[in-house]
């Protein structure tokens, strides 16, 4: 009986490997503007249009095995394949509704693939092309870099001030 | 003397400024807040309401969005799926925990103080059947985790926008 259990076992084993390879993603960590603007055939700035559901009709949370697949709007396109308007894009990060991004990405077979996190600049809920200032690509990439340390500031300083009102409520 | 016309277009201009403006508070204490807001609940950030694209409201809310009430700690359990309209920002699937009023079909909580993210996995059966009080102290608990997780987040970020501009 015990000898059928791991004879079962041992079938299924290519099987859980199999499963287990379709559901990973190799995520590289950041090294530098650089090499990302280098290395990305396409950086577009889009506007996330819709997010996966993350709730199922009946309550349950639905499982994206961490690969989120969002609808994004492309505005503008600072280097690679000219598409424009709504495209699919797949990342480990979750954009959020409504926001614009600079994102570093790669386009293949009508769709984007912008694994990591550090792929997605947030350029706020409004923006305008006209925003995107310099002449070289490089300079449009500083630009817009700069836009978003001004805006992380600024979210730094009121996400601070919440953690202090935390820590005084727990302090009672 | 002031013209009669001059008068009544100054009183439409002030009518319509009073018709757009939100009183926005300061924040009371934990303990002014739990007591004064007339419903308080854990929601699900469902789908956000997005702004049109470019176009500014004068007065609008930061965010509103879809929400389902997960968990009712203050207030009537009758409620549907409203929207929730606060000016701090929602993202889609997060938990809050809310302090706020239902007005009409929209729940109400226009200050970011009102508004407080907990971690995205928080259960709410860890609060079940514990006393008011408790169960607001362990959701700040939680906002607290996920407040000082976002910080760590946000230092990484910021650390890597400055790396652009060091030559």
């Amino acid at each position: 009986m015990e000898r059928q259990n791991f004879k079962y076992y041992l079938a299924m084993l290519p099987l859980f490997i199999f499963a287990g390879t379709a559901v990973a993603f190799i995520s590289q960590s950041f090294s530098s503007w650089g090499n990302l603007t280098k290395n990305s055939p396409d950086i577009i700035i889009a506007r996330c249009r819709e997010t996966p559901e993350t709730m199922k009709p009946n309550g349950h949370m639905v499982d994206t095995q961490g690969w989120i697949i969002s609808n994004m709007e492309v505005v503008s396109v600072l280097k690679g394949a000219t598409n424009s308007g709504n495209v699919k894009l797949g990342s480990e990060y979750c954009p959020r509704q409504g926001e614009f991004y600079l994102i570093f990405s790669n386009y293949h077979d009508g769709y984007y693939t912008s694994t990591e996190s550090y792929r997605f600049v947030p350029l706020g809920l409004q923006f305008s092309t006209n925003m995107i200032e310099g002449v070289t690509l490089d300079e449009r990439i500083q630009n817009l870099l700069e836009r978003r340390l001004n805006s992380l500031n600024q979210q730094m300083k009121s996400e601070q001030e919440e953690k202090q009102r935390l820590e005084d409520g727990l302090k009672n | 003397m002031v013209p009669l016309k001059k008068i009544s277009i100054l009183t439409i201009v002030l009518i319509a400024f009073t018709a757009n403006a939100r009183i926005i508070g300061k924040f009371p204490g934990w303990d002014k807040l739990k007591a004064d807001s007339q419903y308080i609940a854990v929601v699900r950030c469902a789908n956000p309401i997005p702004a049109k694209a470019n176009v500014l409201v004068e007065g609008a809310t930061e965010s509103d969005s879809e929400i389902q009430i997960v968990f009712t700690l203050k207030g009537t359990n009758n409620v549907s799926s409203p929207n929730l309209l606060t000016d701090h920002e929602l993202s889609s699937g997060q938990k809050y925990l809310v302090f706020g009023y239902f007005n009409n079909d929209a729940y109400c909580a226009y200050e970011r103080f009102r508004v407080v993210p907990l971690d995205r996995f928080f259960s709410t059966h860890s609060i079940a059947g514990l006393p008011f009080d408790e169960q607001v102290d362990t959701l700040l608990k939680s906002a607290l985790e996920k407040a000082k997780r976002q910080e760590a987040l946000d230092q990484e970020e910021e650390q890597r926008l400055e790396d652009a501009f060091k030559k």
